[in-house]
């Protein structure tokens, strides 16, 4: 048969790990809460068609960020988190650190940048050769490979379904 | 009506209209998996080759185009965490968990098996439809299909697994993301600091692959290695997935028929009906534990009805000359351009042509599944690759589809702002389908709070279809309640 713990017991009981991303999750609901903060600032002087949509969205999301934020402030979220153990997760599970986003993201921003400044072709030779070269020490064969089947493939495209490549500031193509 | 289709069937099995048929299906599979360019993209291609074709044969092929999008798009969803198109978003969910477990080819061929049943159980829901829908869709006003999207934006809040305050929130912050740009009832802008590329507002393409994709490609590099953690036999696997199939039938036929419901309501679209049939998915099953992780009811669900929603997208597109989404107008473009008039006199005047398009809605979704079965292994097969290999060709795809949107700089800069926000919300273990869900229904849900406030005050909150929609939306925030509860409960006599 199954005792209900005393408070004592409960108290003494080894309480699980908090969730190692719940001062994330915090950081991240402020953020959130000052966004919907600004928006609705921005949307006041609106005429009333305008501004009734942003209203409704930013309030519901000022209020839901602040209850939020409020439970996981007062220790509530461990035990709400407890209570959905078992339970469905409507998102796949973060396997990344900070660092890596600076790491890997810095590659997609250095790639976005050259476009804006290299155009497509220079660009996208560049970047594959970099990052294969710095990030998997590929052979140049196979770097030669990998940007010949990209330019084709966007080529292809570009003919058959008339994809347009972003221009450079410097270089047109 | 069964005379006409019957001869409907006869004109489709003619050499000329089938190959029409297999052209447009052809189309449709190749450009389903590339990110950003889906049936749209391939209707308006074939749109041109329509002029001065036999109605049949025109309409076949663009039906071919369309019904097959959401059946190939599964591929990069499934084995990329990439979704191909709208309606493939939420596979990506389970579907990519399982190729990650080196079960992509159990899960690329459920993934099959289902949309080829929700895409024949679409035909079927669009025949019977035929008498009875006319009534029904007449009697939703706006302040039904108000309640009938706040409904869906407060389920899939709900549904958001253990933490329905953050999946709410999400919601929250795509419904104003939606706002951003022109004012449809004002002649203002809003959020856009005068920049030029805001007005017409986010496109949704470069939201969801900046949402989705770029984070997974992080996640994946950061890991090391190939997709795939786990190497397993694909053979096995192929036939693991015609086993589930078999063992979850009533989950086909039931996300079929709410698939296609959802589809002939104008604007709900694909992604929608996806996204709703896997929050009730969940919701439903008894052992939720391993959706998110892997589970194979993730990938039937949604894929049954992304399907199944073509056919009931075409409901109103032929019974009221009304598209349900963008490749629906192309469609009506299409028969106007053949001299067909869509519309409640269509059925009356033309009814054979209309089970034309119910028989290549069925019959493109077999071809579809054929094709994809063959090509299924050999495509898995990416996933055994080494990720870094394969990541400057994957990523310089999604900048180019995302850069087809607008064709606009500030294409890549929001691809990559989004991506930020994607990681951000996923390492803060907020769910990111409800922000998508919320951008897509916030058009829809400003235009009828508008009309509904402006026209009918609050004498709205007293037809009964708003009633019974708010007693909807009750019972399932109580049903939600109670199974919480009833969890805690349990957990509580447990320890």
């Amino acid at each position: 048969m199954n005792a209900t713990p005393t408070p004592a017991a409960a108290a003494n009981a080894p309480q699980p790990a908090a969730s190692p991303f719940a001062g994330f999750l915090v950081g991240f609901l402020a953020f959130l809460a000052l966004v919907f903060i600004a928006a609705i600032v921005l949307a006041w002087p609106m005429p009333p068609g305008a501004r009734l949509m942003p209203l409704f969205a930013a309030c519901t999301g000022l209020g839901l960020s602040l209850f939020a934020i409020i439970r996981l402030l007062i220790g509530q979220w461990r035990e709400a988190q407890q209570a959905g153990e078992g339970e469905a997760s409507y998102d796949i599970a973060s396997e990344s650190e900070p660092i890596d986003l600076l790491r890997y993201g810095g590659w997609m921003l250095v790639y976005i940048v050259m476009l804006l400044l290299l155009g497509f072709i220079v660009s996208t030779v560049v970047f594959a050769a970099a990052f294969l070269r710095i990030e998997r020490k590929s052979s140049w064969l196979a770097i030669a490979l990998t940007c010949l089947l990209t330019l084709g493939l966007a080529h292809l495209l570009s003919a058959a379904l008339s994809v347009q490549w972003p221009h450079g500031l410097l270089l047109a193509f | 009506m069964i005379e006409a289709a019957l001869e409907a069937l006869q004109i489709i099995l003619q050499p000329s209209h089938f190959a029409y048929l297999a052209l447009g299906v052809i189309v449709g599979i190749a450009l389903g998996p590339i990110p950003g360019v889906g049936g749209l993209v391939g209707m308006t291609l074939l749109l041109p080759l329509t002029y001065g074709l036999d109605p049949a044969a025109g309409l076949a092929m663009l039906v071919g185009v369309g019904a097959v999008n959401n059946t190939s798009d599964t591929f990069p969803a499934i084995l990329l965490g990439v979704p191909g198109g709208s309606g493939s978003q939420a596979t990506i969910m389970d579907g990519y968990p399982l190729a990650r477990q080196g079960q992509a080819g159990r899960a690329l061929s459920a993934s099959f098996m289902a949309s080829m049943f929700g895409g024949l159980i679409g035909a079927l829901v669009l025949t019977l439809a035929l008498p009875v829908a006319r009534p029904l869709i007449l009697s939703f006003g706006t302040p039904e299909l108000l309640m009938l999207s706040l409904l869906g934006l407060c389920t899939v809040g709900l549904l958001s697994g253990r933490t329905p305050i953050l999946g709410l929130t999400a919601a929250a912050l795509g419904l104003l993301l939606g706002t951003i740009g022109s004012a449809p009832v004002a002649p203002v802008t809003r959020y856009t600091f005068e920049i030029e590329y805001l007005f017409d507002g986010i496109p949704l393409i470069v939201l969801s692959m900046g949402l989705f994709a770029l984070p997974e490609m992080v996640d994946i590099l950061a890991r090391g290695g190939a997709i795939a953690t786990k190497m397993s036999s694909f053979g096995s696997g192929w036939w693991e997935g015609v086993k589930d199939m078999r063992r979850h039938w009533w989950l086909v036929i039931r996300h079929s028929v709410i698939g296609a419901g959802i589809g002939a309501i104008p604007g709900l679209g694909s992604s929608i009906a996806a996204w709703l049939n896997y929050g009730y998915v969940i919701q439903r099953a008894k052992d939720k534990s391993r959706f998110g992780k892997g589970d194979i009811r993730g990938v039937i669900a949604p894929e049954s009805a992304n399907n199944a929603q073509e056919g009931g997208n075409l409901i109103p597109t032929l019974l009221f000359g009304v598209p349900g989404s963008a490749a629906m107008a192309i469609l009506l473009a299409a028969m106007v351009v053949l001299g067909v008039q869509p519309g409640p006199k269509l059925l009356e005047s033309n009814l054979s042509l209309v089970f034309v398009v119910i028989w290549s809605l069925a019959f493109a979704n077999l071809m579809a599944t054929g094709i994809c079965i063959v090509l299924c292994r050999p495509i898995s097969r990416m996933t055994l690759l080494p990720f870094k290999l394969i990541f400057p060709a994957i990523f310089i795809l999604i900048v180019l589809g995302a850069f087809q949107s607008t064709r606009h700089i500030g294409d890549l800069v929001c691809l990559l702002l989004f991506g930020l926000l994607g990681w951000g919300m996923k390492r803060a273990g907020m769910p990111r389908p409800p922000l998508l869900i919320g951008f897509i229904l916030a058009p829809m849900i400003e235009r009828d709070l508008w009309v509904t406030v402006s026209r009918y005050d609050m004498e709205w909150l007293t037809r009964p279809g708003v009633l019974a929609m708010i007693l909807l939306a009750a019972a399932v925030l109580s049903f939600g309640m109670w199974k919480k509860a009833a969890a805690k409960r349990q957990q509580e006599l447990r320890a």
